[in-house]
């Protein structure tokens, strides 16, 4: 089936074309979101508010791009999203805390190792990810999309609507920064 | 004393996401995302049939309490101005010796 194919199906609310849709995107958005949330769960559950999203909005898809450029724009704007919902949220934390009467940690840990990373890499993988988290949203967006997703140059300049001169400056930036982060970093 | 990271070991770290493999979504993934869909949409349904009859409940209410202190105010204020005028001519009539 062709993305055209699938658009149109899926405006039409076509249940056996969501269904292949999401089949098709799942592990794409998921790992996208585990790579911005760093957490298991909160990654599971973003990633199916973008799918609700397509489903609700896709009858408002131009086509001005392509079906998996879009995908991945809901996906960056909802982990973003996410993570300022949390950063809200840790700043009343010592409000919370004094009214929470259930035992379950409110936060959730710093450290988070991707499945993905090898055995010998996962203490330097897992450094790596907790400076990513200090760097700008543009730069972490660009970041991660290019190292845990895989994505091109081009493809990460259309989802970011900016050109891949600016995606390259946005990943050596980014670069510096974690490497400035690094070497002040104590061991 | 403490120990930083030299320039060998930052780019090193800095290498470690380049042989990351991609995660794989989680199983029955889509069955929950399912779920999901069908309990956002459940309160949708229910809303309409319950919505008439609460504004309606409301509504009445609302005309009922009004009705009741309209009629409350009006007959306790006709007591209050009878007597505050028997009272008036009783004192013009003694002020003045009618």
């Amino acid at each position: 089936m062709t993305d055209h194919e699938l658009i149109l199906l899926l405006q039409q609310k076509n249940e056996p074309a969501f269904k292949a849709f999401v089949l098709q995107y799942q592990d794409k958005v998921y790992n996208t979101c585990l790579g911005m949330l760093q957490n298991e769960k909160d990654a599971e559950d973003a990633a199916q508010e973008v799918f609700i999203q397509v489903f609700r909005s896709i009858s408002q898809f131009q086509g001005n791009s392509t079906l998996s450029t879009w995908v991945y724009r809901i996906t960056v704007s909802k982990c973003l999203d996410f993570l300022r919902h949390k950063k809200r949220k840790k700043r009343f934390g010592f409000l919370t805390a004094l009214f929470y009467t259930d035992n379950s940690p409110i936060h959730d840990k710093i450290e988070f190792v991707h499945p993905g990373i090898l055995q010998e890499e996962k203490e330097q993988a897992s450094l790596l990810l907790q400076k990513i988290n200090e760097l700008s949203e543009n730069q972490r967006v660009a970041f991660i999309l290019n190292k845990i997703e895989g994505l091109s140059y081009s493809e990460i300049a259309a989802i970011l609507s900016v050109s891949e001169t600016a995606v390259d400056a946005l990943l050596q930036r980014a670069k510096q920064n974690l490497r400035k982060k690094l070497e002040h970093q104590k061991k | 004393m403490e120990k930083k990271f030299n320039q060998h070991q930052t780019e090193e770290i800095l290498q470690s996401l380049d042989r990351v493999q991609k995660a794989q979504a989680p199983d029955y993934f889509y069955t929950r995302l399912e779920a999901r869909m069908m309990h956002l949409d459940a309160p949708k349904n229910r809303f309409p049939i319950l919505k008439p009859v609460l504004i309606t409940m409301g509504l009445a209410f609302f005309i009922f309490c009004n009705l009741y202190t309209i009629g409350k105010n009006s007959s306790g204020q006709k007591v209050k101005i009878e007597a505050t005028t028997e009272a008036t001519i009783e004192d013009f009539a003694n002020t003045y010796q009618l």
